[in-house]
């Protein structure tokens, strides 16, 4: 009796931590959130929302909080939006701080899959200021690859950011290519899948920042929708087929009676 | 005396020989021009009858242009035309070589053929329907004359 509650007792263990394992991430945090941006029109890369020409009117928005390694941070409120188009997925990351580091910058690290673990995040992008002030914005933006959790300068920039301070505002703005990279250091977003996306905050250097904040989504690259079935256009094409159809037995017809009569006008000739 | 029946007879046979020559050439051309009106109905199947016609040939793939259009809409309208023309000459040797004139009926069935294939586009229509009207209007003068 006490082995067979001790085998019921092992295998509740067993199950317990096989269950446990599934919401385990290695070397990292669970994602957030989770996007399946809209498709709509791009917006221009350029830290502003042009409410007027509709800019990010399709994007999924969502709030998340950009929290450091120390338990005691509160993170950053920040607001996530999320949209794409056929070509490109734009990411914007909008926060607001009582003071801004005039070296602060905010990455994109991108997942080669839905994996969250730290070395699956390869391709980064970087919208980096060098000198933050109301009066003077003077910031670059850098495509970066990661090995070893080490960042390097990628020299084929593949994609787009800008940022702009308002007040205490601020809004980075990015554009990553879809089923396109420049070399093999960039992660190819497929339509169809799902990937991991870091968000990073940090002052100074990418490689040597300070005050690092960093929290995950995952976001879907959803296929582009499918126009809806012109009825005019079918109507079109159906017709155009019986006529080209017809056009090509007509002249059929008439190229076959060329031939009997060079058979007949052949045969008179020759006899 | 003795020589002028000779004279004829050769006179007869030459005449014979140019006839021969003659429908032969005739013959040449009822197959060139039926060949020629094919590859333009091949042509015109591209351009008007394909999923092509919706963007057109050039202003998909060199650049979207009011000039590029004008051109798209010209390539159009000529395989049409020169489809039109070809199988006109073509079917016009042919009634020759048979003996029988060209009738109405079948200028108009021709030209009803190839109004036809612009049934994609208004702006093809009108000015097929244009230069076709111009094209007939120039082969009736040129008969009359």
């Amino acid at each position: 009796m006490k082995k067979k509650n001790s085998k019921i007792i092992l295998f509740l263990i067993v199950f317990n931590l096989l269950f446990l394992l599934n919401f385990l991430t290695l070397n990292g945090c669970a994602a957030v959130e989770s996007f399946e941006p809209e498709h709509g029109l791009a917006p221009e890369i350029d830290g502003e929302i042009d409410t007027s020409a509709k800019e990010w009117e399709n994007a999924s928005k969502e709030e998340i909080n950009i929290i450091g390694t120390n338990p005691t941070d509160k993170g950053i409120p920040t607001s996530i939006w999320v949209m794409q188009n056929n070509s490109d997925l734009f990411i914007s990351v909008q926060f607001e701080l009582e003071t801004h580091n005039p070296q602060e910058f905010v990455g994109i690290m991108i997942s080669s899959s839905k994996s969250e673990s730290n070395s699956s995040f390869t391709d980064v992008k970087i919208v980096q200021f060098n000198d933050l002030s109301i009066a003077y914005q003077n910031y670059r933006f850098y495509d970066y690859y990661v090995i070893d959790g080490v960042f390097y300068l990628d020299q084929e920039t593949n994609g787009d950011g800008a940022a702009k301070l308002d007040g205490n505002k601020i809004i980075y703005e990015f554009r990553i290519p879809i089923n396109e990279s420049v070399d093999d250091k960039d992660v190819t977003l497929d339509f169809g899948e799902i990937y991991a996306f870091k968000i990073i905050y940090g002052e100074g250097s990418v490689n040597t920042n300070t005050n690092k904040k960093i929290n995950i989504i995952t976001i879907e690259i959803e296929y582009p929708p499918k126009e809806p079935t012109n009825i005019w256009i079918l109507v079109h094409n159906i017709l155009g087929i019986i006529i080209f159809m017809g056009l090509g037995a007509i002249f059929g017809l008439y190229i076959y009676k060329i031939v009997v009569i060079k058979r007949k006008y052949r045969k008179k000739v020759s006899g | 005396m003795d020589d002028l029946p000779k004279f004829k007879k050769h006179k007869d046979e030459d005449l014979k020989q140019k006839k021969i020559s003659d429908r032969g050439s005739m013959l040449k051309s009822v197959r060139i021009s039926g060949v020629l009106a094919g590859v333009f109905l091949i042509l015109s199947l591209l351009f008007n009858g394909t999923e092509f016609f919706f963007e057109g040939i050039t202003t998909k793939y060199i650049q979207k242009d009011v000039l590029y259009e004008i051109l798209d809409n010209t390539i159009k309208v000529s395989v049409i035309v020169f489809s039109f023309v070809f199988m006109m000459v073509s079917l016009g040797n042919y009634k020759e070589f048979t003996g029988k004139p060209v009738k109405f009926k079948e200028i108009l069935f021709l030209f009803c053929l190839s109004i036809v294939q612009t049934i994609r586009s208004l702006i093809v229509f009108i000015f097929t329907l244009i230069v076709l009207a111009i094209v007939i209007f120039y082969l009736y003068v040129i008969q009359e004359g």
